[in-house]
């Protein structure tokens, strides 16, 4: 039985949807794997979604202040992300 | 919101048959802590008799939070290491963490992260007895789940509340009960005699420029509220990040600059988390 279309990511919030559905595993068919360094997703995430979560103080200079540091420093830690080889990179060239 | 209405609602809170119930052996340990000529020891042995009770405590001094991970064997060395308030403190939120862990799983995580904010915060600042501002983290929130517990009726209005509004939770809370569970915190820290800076701290944290004996607690739990709803917020979800009060970050010597340290800090202490459970 096909839950998820072709082309749709298998993010958190799909897998926790799943989950309610009562579905405890999935097959995922696929011939492309897309290899993104961990902590520059999550860095990148996190200076996306400030925008969201800051949706109620726009308009306010002391948040949108606040905003900003944030996102300047969530921005940096990604690009320091990209300047260094990864965990998974290391370790799949090891072989673990 | 009528008078007789509020007063209702705080009586359903306080319903102590209902109420998280603290150890027994914790007005015993009270009374020893109050004799000056009492020994860590003897402190120790009081809480050690009651054996479900230390396997929870070790287990908690040696999580991420405390920062001593697997190296505290005994009730003993977690009180000489952490003193006293904050074993006492561990004592209370274990009783009311295992609740959370069960049923309000995502104010548990929240809770744990809050706890691991405040420690950071503290620590950053450079406040005396760091892993204090922990336990007022880790219970910051206990207002939510007494509500949760006691008004069960009531929290299904205030999360329908903030799901069409987009609202806040304390300003759903004060929209449908009349009070926020930061007035649940007071009536609570009360109830179980807590030490007022805990109490200033859980009672203060959305308005610590309020707090008139202990800011510093409110501050920091106020931060590290606002850390861990900017770090664990997700996108497609209701969540917001509370206003951050320009007060707290002076009361505590900070900049908007320092955010940046405080998020490394937690960061790396966060990453452990995942592996800590009750």
């Amino acid at each position: 039985m096909i839950v998820v279309g072709q082309g749709c990511e298998l993010n958190e919030f799909l897998l926790s949807r799943l989950k309610e559905m009562g579905i405890d595993s999935v097959v995922v068919v696929s011939t492309e794997i897309v290899r993104q360094v961990p902590g520059q997703l999550i860095w990148n995430d996190r200076a996306a979604r400030l925008d969201h979560l800051f949706r109620k103080h726009s308009g306010d200079a002391w948040m949108e202040e606040i905003k900003s540091h944030l996102k300047n420093y969530f921005l940096l830690r990604s690009s320091i992300g990209e300047t260094r080889p990864s965990e998974g990179a290391e370790t799949a060239d090891k072989g673990v | 919101m009528a008078h007789s209405d509020l007063r209702l609602h705080k009586g359903r809170i306080l319903a102590i048959r209902d109420l998280p119930t603290l150890p027994s052996v914790l007005d015993e340990v009270v009374t020893l802590v109050e004799d000056p000529t009492t020994s860590t020891e003897q402190i120790a042995k009081i809480i050690s008799y009651d054996q479900v009770l230390s396997a929870k405590v070790l287990k908690m001094v040696n999580s991420p939070i405390y920062g001593f991970p697997g190296r505290i064997g005994s009730i003993h060395h977690a009180l000489v290491l952490l003193g006293f308030n904050v074993i006492r403190g561990i004592v209370i939120s274990t009783s009311v963490l295992e609740i959370m862990a069960h049923s309000m799983t995502r104010l548990w995580a929240h809770s744990v992260g809050c706890a691991l904010a405040a420690g950071c915060i503290a620590r950053r600042v450079g406040l005396k007895d760091p892993d204090e501002y922990s336990v007022a983290g880790l219970l910051h929130d206990l207002g939510k789940l007494v509500i949760a517990l006691q008004l069960p009726d009531l929290q299904a209005a205030i999360d329908e509340k903030i799901a069409q509004n987009d609202t806040y939770p304390l300003l759903a809370e004060k929209a449908v009960l009349g009070f926020g569970h930061d007035r649940v915190n007071a009536w609570l820290a009360n109830h179980w005699n807590l030490p007022p800076s805990l109490e200033e701290g859980l009672s203060h944290h959305h308005k610590p420029h309020l707090a008139r004996t202990f800011p510093k607690f409110a501050s920091v739990v106020h931060l590290a509220d606002f850390i861990v709803h900017v770090m664990d917020g997700k996108p497609e979800g209701k969540d917001l990040v509370p206003y951050l009060e320009p007060k707290a970050l002076e009361i505590l010597g900070l900049t908007s600059q320092d955010l940046g340290l405080i998020i490394e800090d937690f960061s790396a202490k966060h990453s452990l988390v995942p592996s800590f459970s009750l």
